[in-house]
């Protein structure tokens, strides 16, 4: 925007409070971007609700909740989320940086198991073709696949540079991950217990 | 109140310059210029949706289909009049004024996302272009609420409408979180929440009504484009969905939108009657506090625009919540009017649009309770009652204090002072086109005149008549406006920091302010609204001999700017508001 300054330097802060600032502003930033994301998920579930006050049975009678495999990988989600928590505690101690990759990636193995799961319910699952109930339960997995998929290819890119310098790409990883875990315990809530 | 002042002994400073035109039509991540971004985007579709208003009421001069030809035409019009106001004009003009003026209130040098603001910007235009694609394959006709199953029926551009809607809303979620970190976390030192000028409470309130509620018009726009391309059937009745989903998600983004809409404007209100009229607002705390509580109570009214379909047991509930909203809108106008009460007040343009945001969206609220009471709106329902009120609210509210808005800070963006001549035809033509436009349409309404159709049963042509013609003149008053806006870039006299003589932070530097802002480390003035004492005097005083209007002799090359050198002091048409600024306090 220069173009004619006055006399005299625009007033700079210093370093460390810019950055003790940024820091505090991808915190807040970050949390109410999970916040308001979240309503997102809160509108199909509410989208769900009203979609089965109509019907006698819902799910229809023909099919049966496999609630297994579902419940396998909505632990297998609360792992992955351990792990990358306490990975992240590792990293704070002196050059723990091989127990910080091996807790991470098993992490992120278990995080895929749990996309596998979901994506077989996704494309198996209670299926009744052209009915309501299947698009909103596609509708519902799909959207938290997504989600996964893109959160979980960002935990994956934390991995080429891990340091305890720079914390911000593994608390960021480690928040939206809680995200993703939030969202579907909402999800599996409603779609198989509720 | 005696301890803050300026730093002394600085030379004084005029303008840091207004930066080339160029630098507008790329990318930058300075608040300033996005916040310019935004308000030209803004201003123009302003004028393409009020050219389309001017068609309709054109149509509606008759109460036969002959101007357009064709209904669906009137309705295409119809729909992309409405969207475009609505999510192209109100809403990024607050991203307009948020981002221009809000950092420089707090004391900030720049938005906490810098970055992120320029993308939330950048998202508008394509949006906004795709919106207007959707006549080259056949626009959307749903009116703006876009109900199933008329939306599922439309052409491709009722896709597009929906695509571009949702990449508007992706884009007010982005800029409402920067707009909340912001203003929680970047104030200085000295200025607590309960100081912060109220324009930041509502720009604060507006941001939180935007990151709860818009991700239910994402997933609502969401299920109604997959309906339109995969073929699910969330609102298809007859395949199993339910047209009042849509309703239901939709109007719980969009009746907190309303307040999306007119909670910024009524936080300009509340700096321009203050400043305005040089008297400290009554009852700062009810008025922050209120936009707050109508942010919370905006979540549970949605369901009074369904009233017609709504179960009856549920009407009750609703009907009580939005009388119950009614009250911290009370509180607000009551306090506004004590502001004022008493004060010393100057008539500026800005201050007659803030008078004319009072009196007009009184009338929009009251008009709100009326149809707010079950019984009446199974009468008033999708009649022109209804459009007459939400215009009173929208225009009459939102529209006047974003002018207001307009007028009091084009100073501290440009460095020029508007004309105040052609500021006051502006204001009365719009003031007096506006309650002729929308009066005959609240007769019509009551007489049952339905909304949203180009045909009308002929007894009610006179109002249509009337109608049309203040609209005509509403849109001929548009033109005073960017008129005006030409005239104040060509010849507009030199601002000075601040013109006003306002307490607020953004007009304690030069006006346009360089590129971090500020000279030094903003301190605030202790009341952001104590005008009329002797240490506010002091302290206006002492601003205004550095950040003067003209310079009476250069003091070094930096400081003078060429436009100074022609600069007449201060007698230049529109300059009353100007020469009278010393005699303000």
């Amino acid at each position: 925007m220069t173009k004619t300054l006055a006399p005299g330097k625009p007033y700079t802060e210093p370093a460390s409070r810019q950055e003790l600032l940024a820091a505090k502003n991808r915190r807040l930033g970050l949390l109410i971007f999970q916040v308001s994301w979240m309503m997102t998920f809160i509108c199909l579930s509410v989208v769900n609700w009203q979609l089965r006050w109509q019907y006698a049975d819902w799910p229809p009678s023909e099919i049966t909740l496999n609630r297994i495999f579902p419940s396998i990988a909505t632990l297998l989600l609360l792992a992955s989320l351990l792990l990358f928590r306490s990975a992240r505690g590792t990293l704070t101690a002196v050059d723990a940086r091989v127990s910080f990759r091996r807790r991470w990636w098993l992490g992120i193995a278990l995080g895929f198991l749990f996309v596998t799961i979901m994506a077989v319910e996704f494309f198996r699952a209670p299926m009744l073709v052209g009915t309501t109930y299947r698009d909103v339960f596609r509708v519902m997995t799909g959207f938290h696949l997504a989600h996964a998929l893109v959160i979980g290819w960002l935990a994956i890119r934390v991995l080429r540079n891990p340091s305890p310098e720079d914390g911000w790409a593994i608390e960021a990883a480690i928040k939206l991950w809680d995200f993703v875990f939030i969202a579907w315990l909402i999800f599996y809530a409603v779609l198989y217990w509720i | 109140m005696a301890t803050a002042s300026l730093p002394i002994r600085q030379e004084p400073r005029i303008s840091a310059g207004l930066p080339r035109v160029g630098e507008f039509m790329r990318w930058s991540v300075d608040h300033k210029i996005i916040g310019v971004q935004y308000m030209v985007v803004a201003l123009s579709f302003f004028f393409i949706g009020g050219i389309l208003a001017m068609l309709m009421r054109w149509e509606l001069l008759t109460p036969d289909v002959d101007f357009f030809g064709d209904g669906a035409v009137y309705n295409s019009a119809m729909t992309m009049h409405g969207t475009i106001m609505i999510f192209l004009w109100v809403i990024p003009m607050i991203g307009a004024m948020g981002n221009y003026v809000v950092p420089l209130q707090i004391g900030a040098r720049d938005m906490a996302f810098p970055w992120l603001n320029a993308f939330a910007f950048w998202i508008i235009p394509p949006a906004g272009i795709l919106m207007l694609l959707g006549w080259l394959v056949g626009p959307a006709e749903a009116g703006w609420t876009s109900y199933p199953p008329l939306s599922l029926l439309g052409h491709d551009g009722q896709l597009l409408w929906a695509v571009s809607l949702h990449l508007l809303g992706i884009s007010s979620i982005l800029g409402a979180i920067n707009f909340i970190v912001t203003i929680l976390n970047m104030r200085p030192e000295g200025m607590p929440l309960f100081r912060m000028p109220l324009l930041c409470w509502a720009v604060l309130a507006t941001a939180l009504i935007i990151v709860l509620a818009t991700p239910f018009l994402a997933g609502a726009l969401t299920l109604l484009i997959l309906d339109m391309v995969a073929g699910t059937s969330f609102f298809i009745a007859a395949q199993g969905g339910d047209v009042l989903l849509w309703q239901n998600v939709f109007w719980f983004y969009s009746h907190p939108a309303v307040y999306i809409m007119v909670l910024p404007s009524m936080g300009i209100i509340s700096e321009v009657l203050s400043v305005h009229s040089r008297k400290p607002v009554f009852g700062y705390r009810m008025i922050a506090l209120s936009s707050m509580s109508i942010a919370l109570v905006g979540f549970t009214v949605w369901a009074h625009h369904m009233f017609t379909s709504l179960t009856p047991e549920l009407r009750i509930p609703f009907m009580i919540t939005s009388m119950i909203i009614a009250v911290p809108t009370g509180i607000k106008i009551f306090s506004w009017l004590a502001t004022i009460w008493g004060g010393k007040i100057h008539f500026t343009s800005a201050m007659n649009f803030a008078l004319g945001f009072l009196s007009l969206f009184l009338i929009g609220g009251l008009t709100g309770v009326i149809v707010g009471s079950v019984p009446v709106d199974i009468h008033l329902h999708d009649t022109y009652f209804v459009v007459s009120h939400f215009h009173f609210t929208l225009y009459g509210g939102g529209v006047m204090g974003l002018f207001a808005g307009v007028y009091h800070w084009w100073p501290k963006i440009t460095g020029r002072m508007l004309n105040e001549g052609l500021g006051r035809w502006h204001f009365w033509l719009t003031f007096i086109g506006f309650l002729w436009t929308f009066l005959p349409q609240q007769i019509a309404g009551m007489m049952g005149m339905p909304r949203r159709v180009a045909t009308y049963d002929p007894s009610l042509l006179i109002y249509n008549q009337l109608s049309s013609l203040g609209a005509f003149v509403l849109g001929a008053s548009a033109l005073f406006f960017f008129y005006n806006l030409g005239w104040s870039l060509a010849r507009g006299r030199v601002a000075g920091g601040n013109p006003w003589r306002a307490l607020t932070l953004e007009w304690a530097t030069t006006s346009p302010p360089p590129p971090l802002n500020f000279y030094e480390d903003p301190v605030p003035y202790p009341n952001p609204y104590g005008y009329g004492s002797d240490a506010a005097r002091e302290y206006l005083d002492e601003q205004q001999r550095r950040f003067p209007a003209a310079l009476e002799a250069p003091t070094d090359e930096g400081s003078t700017s060429a436009s100074l050198a022609t600069q007449p002091a201060g007698t230049s048409a529109g300059s009353s508001a100007g020469t009278s600024a010393g005699q303000q306090q």
